[in-house]
């Protein structure tokens, strides 16, 4: 049976390294993910998800069990990957909700694009880059309801009570998120370009 | 005429012919000893066969008597005892209670002040400081023989 | 004041993320029959989902996290344990689960009962032995620890009371 993590971060309260050893086994993907998907430079993220654990370990006093731990290590990691994108001379950190006055997508282009089986994909590399650049362009609340959807599989209660946020602005923000994402996936992969940059368990790109 | 009260007449002249030792400051004898508990197993002296019943809970296997000392100090007055190693115990007599009780101040320079009040028969035991070399811990059962 | 246009988006992407009640999810089905473009919006939304998660997936995935915990212990300064929990492991598993009384602290004014060992003055010191004895013979009144210390008050079920006094890491 698993230990759960309150009684790790109880163990390595008391100096146990090895329980602090299994928590960061336990979430060092989950936590890379969030940072790479933040910052986008994967040296950096490595950087980040180790800064993040050894930040945890000073502050496990701090940590009442109130929240859920990974929530806690979540908004550390956020926070460091945000210092980061701050002190980068050409990249602000885009804070404003970037409201959409702007024109949706066009509706079926991505679905089409993905055929009828979505959840088989592995994503060509261009596609991947075209994701990545996407997401960088996003403000940074958006990238990170994005992430949390889809890395940590956050419900929305869970994305409102991690990212402190009314349940009515989580489903905002998320819309709001993914309309933007599909905009500028259909600037990048566009008319002429690649359509079908996937490929499904039987086709080979 | 009224007559002096008999008892404040005896107690004067029970204090006029006391003998001079009745004026002299109070005195604690207090022994001291120093016991090394260890968690390897071993021997234990003979003589802590009871001492060693009081820490049956704990993990110590054996108990080594490293020395013991029987100190007399003045009220007010201090006496230093070397426990192992570098430390020591100073003991102090601050004050003869009404009660026969003796208070007495435990100071471990560097590391602990307590003060206690014991009666005759009476002992604190303060443990804990580790011996340098070996691993031993050291227990000081500090007992109040008596006290006046 | 949001239109209802935008409260449909809403719904729309919150059902893409099945996130939704079981009336809303029928008010949502209800206008999908009718409405070929929210379907393809839905889709899409699903879409977006399925890929972010790959996305997201391959890029953890290129990483070799081997040896990256043993890295992170490896910068950590050594944790204080509690006093109690050094107790416990120098004292051993019984402590904390007996029936001790304790005081932590560094100046813990504890006026705990404590046993006596009598003194049996025989012929020779060697005679001596430590007994239990009479609990109300001792009291602590007070205890300070200095420097790095930190000190503990406990009776033993033994009957002795210890003052114990550890260095702190």
């Amino acid at each position: 049976m698993e230990i759960d993590d309150l009684a790790l971060v109880l163990r390595a309260k008391e100096g146990d390294q090895r329980a602090f050893k299994l928590l960061v086994e336990r979430y060092q993907r989950k936590v890379y993910a969030i940072a790479n998907g933040m910052v986008k430079d994967r040296e950096e993220a490595l950087d980040i998800t180790q800064e993040a654990f050894v930040k945890v370990h000073k502050n496990l006093d701090r940590f009442k069990g109130d929240s859920a731990f990974y929530t806690w290590l979540y908004r550390i990691t956020r926070n460091l990957a945000i210092d980061r994108i701050r002190s980068r001379r050409n990249e602000s950190v885009g804070f404003d909700e970037a409201v959409g006055s702007e024109e949706p997508p066009e509706p079926g282009f991505l679905s089409t694009q993905l055929g009828s089986n979505p959840q088989k994909t592995a994503l060509r590399r261009e596609l991947a880059d075209k994701l990545n650049e996407a997401l960088a362009q996003l403000p940074v609340k958006h990238r990170e309801i994005l992430l949390l959807r889809e890395v940590d599989g956050m419900s929305y209660e869970d994305l409102a009570a991690t990212l402190d946020i009314p349940k009515g602005t989580v489903m905002s923000r998320l819309f709001h998120a993914r309309s933007k994402m599909q905009k500028l996936l259909e600037g990048y992969l566009g008319e002429g370009g690649d359509r079908l940059a996937l490929a499904s368990g039987e086709e080979e790109g | 005429m009224k007559l002096l009260r008999p008892m404040g007449l005896a107690a004067l002249l029970a204090v006029a012919i006391a003998p001079a030792a009745a004026w002299a400051a109070p005195k604690a004898t207090v022994a001291v000893d120093v016991v090394l508990a260890s968690k390897e197993p071993g021997d234990t002296d003979p003589r802590l066969v009871k001492f060693k019943m009081q820490f049956a809970d704990f993990a110590y296997k054996s108990f080594k008597l490293l020395g013991s000392r029987l100190i007399t100090v003045e009220e007010k007055e201090s006496a230093r005892v070397d426990l192992a190693g570098d430390h020591k115990l100073d003991v102090t007599f601050s004050k003869l209670e009404t009660n026969g009780r003796a208070k007495l101040k435990l100071s471990v320079p560097g590391v602990l002040q307590t003060n206690v009040s014991l009666a005759r028969d009476g002992s604190v035991v303060v443990g804990g400081p580790a011996l340098k070399e070996g691993n031993g811990v050291l227990f000081v059962p500090v007992t109040l023989v008596e006290a006046k | 004041m949001m239109d209802v246009r935008t409260d449909r988006d809403l719904l729309l992407s919150a059902y893409a993320d099945d996130e939704l009640d079981a009336a809303e999810q029928a008010e949502v089905e209800a206008f999908l029959a009718s409405d070929p473009e929210a379907a393809l919006r839905v889709a899409d939304d699903r879409a977006l989902s399925a890929l972010l998660r790959a996305s997201f997936e391959q890029n953890a995935d290129e990483v070799d996290f081997t040896g990256f915990a043993d890295a992170v212990i490896a910068k950590l300064p050594a944790r204080k344990a509690s006093l109690a929990s050094r107790l416990r492991a120098m004292l051993g598993d019984a402590f904390g689960q007996r029936p001790f009384q304790f005081a932590v602290g560094a100046a813990a004014a504890a006026a705990v009962a404590v046993v006596a060992t009598p003194y049996l003055r025989g012929p020779a010191e060697n005679q001596r032995i430590l007994l239990a004895g009479d609990p109300s013979a001792a009291r602590v009144l007070d205890m300070d620890a200095l420097g790095d210390h930190e000190t503990m008050l406990f009776k033993t079920s033994g009957g002795a009371t210890i003052i114990f006094v550890q260095e702190t890491p």
